[in-house]
């Protein structure tokens, strides 16, 4: 056959030569089943791993997060990309830095016990929040803010964190159990900091916009052919 | 070859509204036209198509490799001198990239001749990777077309391999642009990010005119995230002229397509081709204007070495002007002998053949009433004859 035999699309699903699913289908293997955990003690109440693997898990999720999490030089910066009081001082190889919080430790069950956790941060304000009345389920992408001030109802129940990768999770924390997330944020990301798209300095101050596109505007052309 | 009047799908543009091909019908007259459909045989897909995209596509990487060190090469490419060293170096360091379009007059009779090469910015994708596969699909399902029917047609899993494969195996986050107002080119890169996310990448869409560039000449995303690699349905000759163009140099960003796709997607590729293989049966004659010789001859296409969907085009036979298009575009021009796109009841036909990570993936009918394929000719399905 000179042509595809699978092609999987976000909007219309899974379509396969020689029966056309339609919308039915779905991603076949590129998500992974994920636990999170804020603290040691919810680790350890979860009853998924021994008390010396949770302490084992966490210790390797504070090491990455050292390693990994963005640095601001100031509080003031890393608030700013992460919300009041979700940012904490840390001295690494001799320089003080502010860090956005270790907020969770996500472990894809996969992965439970072997010391391959995410150190999961807090969301990023710059995601959009959920509107009044919606969660991240039925509002997909969107943040449940961490403000301590917050009086909206709005993701009522859910927390929102980020992965050093810049990915977003959300989880519905009124109930246990895993999250299901691409396989992508539970492996690659921490391992990869090469690829790692977290910002490391605050540049909202100093980033100019709007150096690409003016051709576009002054051709009535499409930019393609 | 040859073309096939078909019953339409009744309820194909509903099929599109939901799979996102919104631009299924563009100013007013349809783009997708299922009214019709060529038919080939595997030969002619095999040895008049493929063979001769892989082979050409060589001649192309070949002649990358002699631009970047020829000063004189360069010069004729209309690329501005501060880009030089990036290219250079982006083919150093073996930068992938992802697509093209090779566009060949074909009748089924000859050789097919390579009319231009869309190296950086080609649309057309979703059209011919997606919605051309599930009308076969659908076609062959509803009986309208024999079972056993195919079509040269791995766009699809290409794309997702090439995307895959960026940066060596490792998954990474990717970033997709383009213009602002054209639904054809949001559409194409809605689709590109959708094969990205079946490759397993995280995406983030943004227009062009949202990126930003910190001090340190970073480029950044909305939210001042890094953009690690960043895919532009975007040309590059625009990028050189616009503000931000010189902080390409040097950028820690890594680009799709990269920097030395400037180098291919210019039809000064043309005649510099011609110089390599003079008389390659899939070539045309094709000179700078003002470097002519004989086997140009009296007709001819010229055409300015960067311009797009047909603009300021001018066809010239028998030494008399007897078709031009308007445009934005001038410069140097480029001559490349008259050949006749034919004509197989429905308007002109030109093939376009795709190549994804330079490897033959694809194939698309465009036909158009006017012999200078424009931004109105209709995409027309095609299989390969059980």
């Amino acid at each position: 056959m000179k042509r595809s035999s699978m092609i999987f699309l976000g909007a219309t699903g899974l379509l396969i030569a020689g029966a056309w699913l339609g919308r039915s289908g779905g991603p076949v293997s590129d998500t992974d089943k994920a636990e999170i955990y804020e603290s040691l003690s919810a680790c350890v109440t979860a009853n998924a791993m021994t008390r010396d693997q949770c302490e084992s898990e966490f210790a390797a999720a504070q090491e990455k997060h050292l390693k990994d999490a963005p640095r601001f030089p100031a509080r003031a910066e890393c608030e700013a990309q992460y919300g009041s009081g979700q940012c904490q001082p840390a001295t690494i190889a001799g320089t003080s830095y502010f860090l956005p919080a270790l907020a969770g430790v996500m472990i894809a069950q996969r992965l439970l016990g072997q010391r391959q956790p995410q150190a999961l941060l807090p969301p990023l304000r710059a995601q959009q929040t959920c509107a009044p009345g919606f969660t991240p389920a039925t509002q997909p992408g969107c943040v449940v803010p961490r403000s301590t001030s917050s009086t909206s109802s709005s993701g009522a129940g859910w927390r929102s964190y980020t992965t050093a990768g810049g990915s977003t999770v959300s989880r519905d924390a009124s109930r246990s159990g895993p999250v299901t997330v691409p396989r992508t944020i539970t492996t690659g990301r921490g391992t990869v900091p090469s690829v790692s798209t977290s910002p490391t300095t605050s540049r909202s101050s100093t980033v100019s916009r709007g150096g690409f596109g003016s051709t576009a505007r002054s051709t009535s052309s499409s930019s393609s052919s | 070859m040859r073309r096939l009047t078909l019953p339409e799908r009744s309820d194909w543009r509903d099929t599109a509204n939901k799979m996102g091909f919104t631009f299924h019908t563009a100013e007013g007259t349809p783009y997708w036209d299922e009214s019709a459909a060529f038919a080939f045989s595997l030969r002619e897909i095999e040895e008049e198509i493929e063979a001769p995209s892989a082979e050409l596509e060589e001649m192309c990487l070949a002649f990358v490799g002699d631009a970047i060190v020829s000063e004189e090469i360069l010069s004729s490419l209309g690329i501005p001198r501060d880009f030089w060293g990036a290219i250079h170096e982006s083919w150093q360091r073996g930068d992938r990239n992802l697509y093209g379009r090779f566009d060949f007059a074909y009748a089924g009779n000859g050789p097919a001749k390579l009319l231009e090469y869309n190296a950086d910015t080609p649309t057309a994708l979703f059209e011919t990777g997606v919605f051309q596969w599930v009308w076969l699909e659908e076609q062959m399902a509803r009986g309208v077309l024999p079972a056993g029917s195919d079509q040269y047609n791995s766009v699809h899993e290409k794309v997702v391999e090439a995307f895959r494969a960026f940066r060596g195996g490792p998954s990474y986050r990717l970033h997709l642009g383009c213009a602002r107002d054209s639904a054809e080119d949001r559409g194409t890169v809605a689709y590109l990010e959708d094969c990205a996310k079946a490759a397993g990448l995280s995406t983030q869409f943004l227009y062009m005119d949202e990126i930003g560039r910190a001090r340190d000449g970073t480029f950044v995303d909305v939210a001042n995230g890094e953009i690690d690699v960043l895919f532009k349905l975007y040309p590059w000759e625009w990028m050189f002229q616009e503000e931000f163009g010189r902080a390409v140099i040097g950028s820690r960003t890594q680009f799709i397509e990269p920097i030395w796709k400037a180098v291919l997607s210019t039809k000064a590729l043309l005649p510099h081709l011609w110089r390599m293989a003079p008389g390659h049966p899939n070539l045309l004659p094709a000179y700078f204007a003002g470097q002519e010789r004989e086997d140009l001859g009296p007709s001819y296409v010229e055409k300015p070495i960067h311009s797009r969907e047909g603009a300021n085009i001018r066809i010239i036979r028998e030494g008399r002007a007897v078709s031009a298009t308007d445009g934005p575009y001038d410069g140097p021009l480029v001559r490349q002998t008259l050949v006749e796109i034919p004509d197989f009841g429905g308007g002109h036909a030109v093939i376009g053949a795709w190549m994804v990570a330079s490897q033959p993936a694809g194939m698309l009918i465009r036909e158009d009433r006017n012999p200078i394929t424009g931004n109105l000719a209709r995409f027309v399905p095609h299989i390969i004859e059980p």
